[in-house]
């Protein structure tokens, strides 16, 4: 069942690359691809459907041995935390094709690279055997190397070379982590459910997280390790940046949940305070950069920092309520970056230019670009957590989940909410609002093929902040198990604001 | 100055006009609702001041805009003109104030994130360049020099790797 | 294209201006549009698409100055009579006074299939009309509203404003006003009371008349220029120019009037023996108050007037079409783009190919139209440049160095209205835009 959802992307990319011309012509490659994407959309909303809120523990499990000498094994499974993260890929990679322009260079290396990575995240996040998961991991590492610097904008080398090695880093450090675990508790594999970190001393556990962090932290990314994703976000094309944003950072923070947070219940307390402040440092730190920013891509790439703070603060917060929302934001995020990384490439392409000071009046009905400027609009309250729209309702969760347990981080990272409507607003009365310019005005029109995409999107954001039991439904029992594996004596609790679960 | 005033399109004076109306006959309207409170619970003084504030006004614009001041009307000092007619600069202070001191904050921030953050990470890049690049100037080329190399590496592990065989020995003979 | 900047063809050295170019154009016989066989087919398309509605416009105008006059609420003023319809244009057909369009002097048969279907189909005119699918009338309404509004305009010469203020007229608008309310006692004690209200009624009735008089001669005019420009009889933007010279001159004496028709009787508020003429009257106002001046308009813009950014003096207002930003809003119902609206029903079918190709298509036709009739009334202000200067000046082949010099400082005084500095009319003026032919 879910091997389908790693396979069918990589046989897709085989039969892309490998098949010849005469077979699949070049421009019949986007559709090739498209199809092959849609098809695993609708195979994960078929295991969404079939998913059991109920059970907290993994479903559909499949079991490989396959190399015991080292302890790898192909061990797949799907709970509360990674379905909607699969969903979200096999989402991202159909919206992110579809998002591509159609006279892509040298397409079919470019759709077989996309299915790739699809196949790759999608085994990542269903992995259960902590090698198998580096694996997948690492499997991304290339192939993104060469969409950004193929594909991509003036800087591309350095920006690919740079993610390149951030990202090398990052897996090393797991890597050493994961043997660290391993071999310092005894386990005698590396499946996740045989190990235990309970017989370690606290100060080995704390070590071993901190490697965990630390990895996974260049990838969420954490300030300072992050200074690969304004260039990598930017130099990347649209759907290359839907696909990193959207994708890849959310492999950071279910690394962080799954590893961090599900391997290490006790150390998890300890470095939770440094965790909430790290997570509202990171937010404010994002949403402040993002207001000086005169390039619109920059500007949502920053945006992506600040909101990637509220989902550490969320997780170290530890609470049930906080987890959820942890897992809200993820989803809502990445559905937020696409539509908006989308709707700033057709600007992009149409106009000409990303400079907020040369860019004006694209709301201008006739001769400008309405309903993208008003699709912005929209992505950006949402960004900016206005309700109605699901990044309110992630935003929301994650707060009131971890008022009770970090006030001033939360506090904190509320101000960076707000902060967030000031740099989008910014973006949208300078790009938007005003005056078009008569002498250059002169913009192609945007077809159906290119507003589809964000429409599809622009109808989840609504929908799903306005019935939030969609969205929250699938994690709530195995974020309520994963909470109550931490022990409770060493929380700091205020007053637990009891949850709002099941008063949707 | 224009002699004539522009005329009001009817969707704006149609409006008005109703409201108005419908604003004068309030009292009557309300008084045929039974809403008005009975006259014995009015309040003289208050009725008296309201009166008097409203006679007050009506004068002060009668002659402002009956008598023969000037239009468009020119307060004596320019700069109480000025102030009124740019909204108390309550734009230009917004601008100085807050907006200002987070375009400042945000440019600071920028710079670091652009000049520290991302400058020691390339700086570490570069000097492993740089490294590299001077590196590589330190090959002689002579195998004399590569095999003397090896045997000096080989007897160095040795060395360390007998340390716990030899070390009591040589600590003696030293010291 | 490549054009050649005309040399300067007097004896004068190269003038110094900023439009030099522009100014030795107009110097040698030409137009501030440059001459160009794209400008040519542009313009005359755009007039025709312009006369059609204006067709309308002139028989409704009349039809509201003279037969609906004072009506309180006049809710179906736009819905014009059979009688005006069949009103014979004094400039065309058979019987006209002086015939300038070959075509028929009734309604324009396009004007009246349009008046039928509209853009929605056959459904009773009550509907068209709530619908707003009709002839925007509000675009003449507005025109008029300038012209009464600016004042003072060519003061000497225009005595019609003057007029206006007599006892003379007073005289005469009593005697229709009461003519026209003797069956409606209230109104009439209404009027006893506040006579200069229902004075200033009439005197808005007299422009519409006015304008309703002045647009009855362009009609023919502009049609009579696309049935030429079809046989190809226009050598290019010059000669289309030298037909409206023409054609102003030929009218330049017609008779302003208003006429007043009250239960069949004819009360002469403003009488032809006044003398008011078409050239003095309606013409040079016109293209003052509609081209140069009108008036901001309301939603589209807001302006500080005690910060300085609305003129003080009427003379120095840049809101007419000439300095008009032609991207507009589309919905805010301004009067430009209800004109535009209009012209779009009526375009002809090389107008509309050639609009196909370029920019977006059939999408932003109502731009491109916009920036095109901006074109043809630079060209049609030329015109009335010319006009000017042959009436008031020297010919263009004068052999006195003096008399030229005369002309050029009037030419360019004239563009100096476009080169302002004060309230930014130097950035809105589109003079500079229309040279090229990307402005589209």
């Amino acid at each position: 069942m879910l091997s389908v959802l790693i396979w069918l992307p990589i046989i897709g990319a085989a039969i892309i690359s490998i098949l010849p011309d005469t077979i699949i012509p070049k421009n019949r490659v986007r559709l090739v691809s498209l199809t092959v994407a849609f098809l695993v959309l609708l195979w994960n909303v078929f295991i969404l459907l079939k998913f059991d809120i109920t059970n907290p523990g993994m479903q559909f499990s499949e079991y490989l041995p396959w190399n015991e000498t080292l302890g790898l094994a192909y061990q797949l499974g799907v709970d509360g935390l990674s379905i909607l993260m699969l969903i979200l890929n096999s989402l991202l990679t159909w919206i992110a094709i579809y998002s591509s322009s159609e006279n892509t260079e040298r397409p079919k290396l470019f759709y077989s690279l996309i299915l790739l990575v699809s196949g790759g995240v999608g085994g990542a996040f269903l992995a259960q055997n902590l090698l198998l998961f580096f694996l997948f991991y690492e499997l991304e590492l290339i192939p993104f190397y060469l969409l950004i610097s193929i594909w991509g904008g003036n800087k591309r080398a350095y920006a690919g070379m740079k993610f390149l090695i951030y990202t090398a880093v990052s897996g090393a450090l797991i890597l050493a982590t994961f043997l660290g675990i391993v071999w310092l508790s005894g386990s005698h594999s590396f499946a996740l459910d045989a190990v235990n970190t309970q017989n370690l001393s606290t100060t080995m556990q704390v070590v071993l997280l901190a490697g965990i962090i630390l990895g996974f932290g260049i990838k969420i990314p954490l300030i300072p390790f992050h200074t690969w994703l304004p260039d990598a976000y930017v130099e990347a094309s649209a759907p290359i940046a839907i696909l990193l944003g959207g994708i890849l950072a959310k492999l950071g923070t279910y690394g962080l949940l799954r590893f961090g947070f599900g391997l290490f219940p006790q150390a998890w307390n300890v470095v939770a305070p440094t965790l909430a402040i790290w997570g509202a440092i990171s937010a404010i730190y994002g949403a402040v950069v993002a207001i000086s920013q005169k390039d619109i891509k920059r500007m949502v790439a920053y945006s992506s920092i600040g909101h990637m703070g509220y989902i550490l603060l969320a997780a170290a917060s530890g609470t049930k309520l906080a987890l959820v929302g942890a897992v809200a934001q993820m989803f809502s995020h990445g559905l937020i970056l696409a539509i908006l990384f989308h709707l700033v490439g057709i600007i992009e392409t149409k106009v000409g230019t990303r400079e907020l000071d040369k860019l004006n009046g694209l709301m201008s009905p006739i001769r400008g670009l309405p309903i993208v400027s008003a699709l912005l609009v929209l992505g950006g309250m949402a960004s900016a957590g206005i309700p109605g729209l699901t990044g309110f309702i992630a935003e929301f969760i994650v707060f009131q989940g971890s008022f009770s347990s970090f006030p001033i981080p939360t506090l904190l990272c509320v101000a960076s909410s707000g902060l967030t409507a000031v740099y989008f607003v910014i973006l949208l009365n300078r790009t938007c609002f005003g005056k078009l310019n008569n002498d250059l005005a002169y913009y192609p029109k945007v077809v159906w093929a290119e507003k589809i995409p964000a429409l599809v999107l622009a109808g989840l954001i609504i929908f799903l902040g306005v019935q939030p039991t969609w969205l929250v439904r699938w994690n709530e029992t195995t974020t309520s198990a994963m909470v109550g594996a931490i022990p409770t004596a060493g929380k700091i609790i205020i007053s637990q604001v009891e949850t709002n679960q099941h008063q949707q | 100055m224009s002699e004539r005033s522009p005329e009001a399109i009817w969707l704006m004076v149609l409006p008005m006009m109703v409201l108005f109306g419908l604003v004068l006959h309030l009292p009557l309207i309300l008084q045929s609702l039974s809403l008005l409170p009975s006259w014995t619970a009015l309040q003289k003084d208050v009725a008296l001041l309201l009166i008097w504030s409203s006679i007050f006004g009506v004068s002060i614009s009668a002659v402002i805009y009956l008598g023969n001041i000037p239009k468009p009307i020119a307060l004596p000092w320019k700069g109480l003109q000025n102030l009124l007619a740019y909204d108390f600069y309550t734009p230009k202070l917004y601008k100085v104030t807050i907006i200002f001191g987070v375009a400042q904050l945000s440019k600071l921030a920028d710079i670091v994130d652009r000049f520290v953050v991302d400058g020691i990470v390339n700086f570490v890049g570069l000097f492993s360049l740089l490294g590299g690049e001077s590196l590589k100037y330190g090959n002689s080329g002579q195998t004399q020099f590569y095999a003397f190399t090896v045997l000096v590496g080989v007897a160095v592990l040795g060395a360390w790797a007998t340390w716990p065989f030899w070390s009591v020995q040589f600590i003696n003979l030293v010291f | 294209m490549v054009q050649t900047v005309p040399k300067p063809t007097s004896k004068l050295p190269p003038s110094t201006h900023e439009f030099a170019d522009i100014i030795h154009r107009l110097e040698a016989g030409g137009s501030m549009l440059p001459d160009t066989p794209e400008n040519l087919m542009q313009i005359i398309g755009i007039y025709k698409a312009y006369a059609v509605p204006m067709d309308f416009y002139w028989r409704d105008l009349l039809y509201i100055g003279e037969r609906v006059f004072l009506n309180p609420l006049p809710a179906f003023k736009y819905f014009l009579p059979q009688e005006y319809l069949d009103l014979h244009n004094h400039y065309a057909g058979d019987d006209a006074d002086l015939r300038i369009w070959r075509g028929e002097a009734t309604a324009h048969p396009e004007l009246l299939a349009f008046m039928e279907k509209g853009e929605i189909g056959k459904i009773p005119k009550l509907f068209h009309h709530l619908l707003h699918d009709r002839i925007n009338m509000e675009f003449a309404e507005a025109c008029m509203q300038a012209m009464l509004w600016h004042r003072k305009m060519y003061a000497p010469v225009n005595q019609f404003d003057a007029y206006l203020d007599s006892e003379e007229y007073k005289a005469n608008a009593d005697q229709a006003i009461k003519a026209y309310f003797r069956k409606n006692p209230p109104m009439l004690a209404l009027y006893k009371l506040f006579p200069d209200m229902f004075l200033e009624q009439c005197r808005m009735m007299s422009y519409y008349a006015n304008l309703g008089l002045f647009w009855e001669v362009m009609a023919p005019v502009f049609f009579e220029m696309s049935d030429i420009y079809d046989e190809g009889g226009f050598s290019g933007v010059p000669d289309a120019m030298n037909f409206l010279i023409n054609g102003i001159f030929a009218v330049a004496g017609r008779p302003i009037y208003h006429h007043v028709y009250v239960d069949g009787k004819c009360y002469e508020v403003i009488p032809k023996s006044k003398g008011f003429t078409w050239l003095y009257e309606a013409a040079l106002p016109y293209v003052e108050a509609v081209f140069y001046r009108t008036a901001p308009f309301r939603g589209t813009k807001s302006y500080n007037a005690q910060a300085g950014q609305v003129p003080n003096d009427q003379k120095d207002f840049h809101y007419g079409i000439l300095y008009a930003d032609v991207f507009p809003v589309g919905t805010a119902g301004i009067p430009p783009t209800l004109l535009m609206q209009d012209m779009l029903h009526f375009l002809p079918p090389y107008l509309v190919d050639y609009y196909k190709q370029h920019c977006r298509g059939e999408d932003d036709m109502l731009i491109q139209l916009g920036i095109t009739f901006q074109r043809s009334m630079y060209n049609v202000t030329s015109a009335v440049i010319q006009a000017l200067r042959t009436a008031l000046l020297y010919p263009l082949d004068d052999t006195n160095p003096r008399h030229l010099q005369a002309n050029r400082d009037f030419f360019e005084s004239q563009l100096n209205r476009f080169t302002r500095v004060d309230y930014g009319m130097r950035d809105a003026a589109k003079l500079r835009s229309i040279q090229s032919p990307n402005y589209r």
